[in-house]
């Protein structure tokens, strides 16, 4: 399978990338070990995930699709094979069983990279993405920016004044965030 | 942008990447995003290439399969509008009328972007998941591409 360079990275990602969104919902812990031994077979080495799956959200099931790929790492080994992507919730979604509210400040994006390394058994990721922006946006369906209903930025934007953290999007930025490998 | 500018100028950590919805009836990323996609080389992992399954047809005409996510969990919508039932029909009818499958159609056109980096695949059964694979081996003809342009051009994006 062609791979394709993953922004100005060193990596090179496979043109299929294996979603996981299913396992720990509508998947066994079972079947996702069957789909990801399919895909890497198929010649995927990319894998994206997220803290907050499986969907739908719920508390009672956030994390058992990283626990899922992560039992399956600990079986399979060769972690440096792979490139695995995974993300953290951001503000206005209603999931405050992600520490009582997720919001993308420096302590809770440290303390959801933690939580999503330690179900992935694994001590890195390559990717680490924003899974929606702290502030209000148009997603799922929604057309014309409003710009008066934007009482999620008004909390949102707080948080950025104060962290003075340059390399997180404060304002234009995409869903995608830096490559992070910790410990490199 | 602005994040873009700093990592460069600063030498910070660089954006490599947007998570963003793509498929047949959500083309919106190719109206603003796909040149900065291009010229900063951050390129598109494509979300929900099957806009949740809708693009393979099977819930067509009111279908509702048991397995299916649209039926397991109502609140999931995005996709199901009469017009985006009108626009599903049609892309359906592309792929019959060549003989391809209409999901894996649907896959290798995302694939085929030059602004895609990579297409996320998902699946619940592994019969989705060997199809889903297979469709890394299709190439759309012009032809099946043009049939493809004529439909979006009369129903652009119905799901944004």
């Amino acid at each position: 399978m062609q791979r394709r360079p993953l922004g100005k990275t060193d990596m090179q990602v496979s043109r299929l990338c294996l979603g996981t969104m299913t396992f720990g919902e509508q998947n066994s812990e079972q079947e996702a070990h069957q789909q990801l031994d399919r895909a890497v077979d198929a010649g995927i080495n990319f894998i994206d995930t997220a803290e907050m799956y499986p969907v739908p959200p719920k508390a009672e099931t956030q994390g058992r699709t990283e626990a899922y790929i992560g039992s399956w790492l600990q079986q399979r080994g060769r972690r440096d094979d792979l490139i695995i992507a995974s993300k953290a919730a951001g503000a206005g979604r209603g999931m405050t069983h992600l520490r009582g509210g997720p919001r993308h400040t420096r302590e809770q994006i440290h303390q959801a990279l933690d939580a999503s390394l330690a179900r992935l058994q694994t001590d890195y990721l390559d990717l680490y993405q924003l899974h929606w922006p702290d502030r209000h946006v148009n997603c799922f369906g929604e057309l014309g920016y409003v710009p008066g209903d934007d009482s999620e930025a008004t909390r949102s934007r707080r948080p950025w004044a104060r962290s003075r953290k340059p390399w997180m999007p404060a304002r234009f930025a995409p869903w995608g965030s830096p490559t992070t490998r910790r410990g490199a | 942008m602005r994040c873009l500018h700093l990592a460069d100028t600063l030498g910070l950590p660089r954006v490599a990447s947007v998570q963003n919805p793509y498929n047949l009836l959500n083309r919106s990323f190719e109206v603003g995003l796909s040149e900065i996609a291009h010229r900063e080389a951050v390129g598109l992992l494509a979300y929900s290439p099957l806009a949740f399954g809708v693009l393979s047809g099977k819930y067509l005409d009111g279908q509702r399969p048991a397995d299916g996510r649209l039926t397991l969990f109502e609140r999931f919508s995005r996709y199901t509008s009469d017009i985006a039932q009108e626009a599903t029909r049609a892309y359906v009818e592309i792929a019959r009328r060549h003989d391809l499958d209409p999901a894996q159609m649907a896959l290798a056109f995302v694939t085929a972007q030059p602004f895609v980096t990579s297409n996320i695949i998902g699946a619940t059964t592994l019969t989705q998941l060997e199809s889903n694979l297979a469709s890394d081996q299709l190439t759309l003809s012009a032809e099946v591409m043009e049939e493809i342009e004529a439909v979006h051009r009369r129903i652009s994006n119905p799901c944004p």
